[in-house]
């Protein structure tokens, strides 16, 4: 390193830079007390979702669930849930919890790499990853938090490999599709609960449903006036069931209360779902609008998927607005209980 | 479209979590729910492709498919899942 700097002709602070890295990536144990701090911190409390933590910390500590993998739409809280079970058992102390963001990577061979960065490994060409990954972990326990799977899902067996190979590993993956690999355990994530008895009318019968409450807090995010009341409770209810309590949709629209009544919000997301757009600049790209989202899941599709994916929704649509007597069953159903 | 080429394209937009299996599902024939903004976004993209017959012609075949099943099942012990939970 002192020859290449030489050579680079670097000076002062600049090559003092070079040889300061040079040794980071030489000294695995230093970038293992990074990575443990490298876990994005939560910038707001995880809602209704009791359930699937306990599930998910149960098999965790199941020695045969060594992949687990959560499941869902974009904008159903996947990586969110995966971050609150991370945080809680790096805080534990006993097992190491490294986070590898997957998201911007678009080739599967890049996967490898990307994995040997947050093992700190000093040669992330992803070159027998493996082998060396073994040596890493030793007998140190340790969790592969993969954050964003879907597209990269061709890496599938590089994690079967790494599970295979190395006994002290584990993997919580995130993703919209399944990895597909022998022993891997699914969590489907589904939207949240809108809970609701038909009676419930009173902002503290509302409440209770985690889907309102979120809601409301982005609202009171933007506006901490804003109060759930008997007047406005049944229409922020009907902007969260139009809005499937998807929990990015909900946070998407809920700024809007700062400009829109709850009224106008709802009919305007009664005459176009896709209404709210625009998100958070803080969001990923693929997550600051609900378009973006969905996109994303349709690129990833094989062209007959994606017509088998356009011509569903028509046939839903028209199941919704029009149900045949004849196809009663299927016509309430498809156009759920609206 | 064969019902088998149906099936497994409903298997491979499931798999993507883009049609989800709806709650309300009975025993005998499994129901599927598409999210709100999917739904809204596959429109749009149906829109843009030329395939808008295509669609309506899958769904004559999906309703005549549905009303024999209904004509089937309203005489006999299935009644109740044909009609639904709420009716």
């Amino acid at each position: 390193v002192r020859a290449l700097s030489a050579a680079l002709d670097l000076t002062g602070a600049t090559r003092d830079a070079l040889l300061a890295s040079a040794r980071a990536s030489a000294h695995p144990e230093a970038v293992d007390e990074l990575s443990g701090a490298s876990l994005p911190l939560a910038m707001t409390p995880l809602l209704g979702r009791d359930t699937e933590v306990q599930t998910l910390r149960r098999w965790l500590t199941d020695p045969i669930a060594r992949l687990i993998t959560l499941t869902g739409p974009g904008g159903v809280g996947k990586t969110r849930l995966a971050m609150e079970i991370a945080r809680a058992i790096a805080a534990e102390g006993a097992i190491r919890v490294l986070f590898v963001p997957l998201a911007a990577i678009r080739n599967p061979a890049f996967v490898a790499s990307a994995i040997a960065e947050a093992l700190g490994l000093a040669d992330v060409s992803g070159l027998d990853l493996v082998g060396r990954a073994r040596v890493a972990c030793g007998d140190q326990p340790t969790l592969l938090v993969l954050d964003n799977f879907e597209q990269v899902l061709d890496a599938s067996p590089l994690v079967a490999d790494l599970l295979a190979s190395v006994a002290a590993l584990r993997v919580l993956a995130t993703s919209r599709a399944p990895l597909r690999v022998r022993g891997e355990r699914e969590c489907t994530v589904g939207p949240l609960a809108l809970e609701l008895d038909a009676d419930a009318t009173s902002p503290a019968d509302l409440v209770r449903s985690p889907a309102v409450r979120l809601f409301v807090e982005r609202v009171r995010d933007v506006d901490p006036a804003f109060r759930l009341t008997p007047a406005n409770g049944a229409t922020v209810t009907a902007i969260c069931r139009r809005l499937d309590a998807l929990p990015l949709a909900l946070e998407l629209a809920a700024p809007w209360i700062k400009v829109l009544t709850a009224e106008e919000l709802l009919r305007r997301l009664t005459r176009d779902v896709l209404f709210s757009a625009i998100g958070s600049r803080d969001l990923p790209e693929r997550q600051q609008t609900i378009n973006a989202t969905v996109a994303w899941s349709y690129q990833l599709l094989g062209p007959n998927e994606q017509r088998a994916f356009r011509v569903s929704a028509r046939c839903l649509a028209a199941f919704r607005y029009r149900p045949p007597p004849a196809v009663l069953a299927g016509g309430q159903v498809l156009g759920d209980e609206r | 479209v064969t019902s088998d080429e149906a099936l497994r394209a409903a298997a491979a937009l499931i798999d993507r979590s883009l049609l989800l299996r709806a709650e309300t599902s009975v025993a005998t024939r499994p129901l599927y729910q598409m999210l709100e903004t999917v739904r809204a976004y596959a429109a749009i993209e149906l829109a843009a492709s030329g395939d808008r017959d295509d669609g309506l012609d899958g769904l004559a075949r999906y309703c005549t498919a549905e009303a024999s099943l209904a004509a089937e099942g309203l005489i006999g012990r299935a009644q109740g899942e044909v009609v639904g939970p709420r009716a």
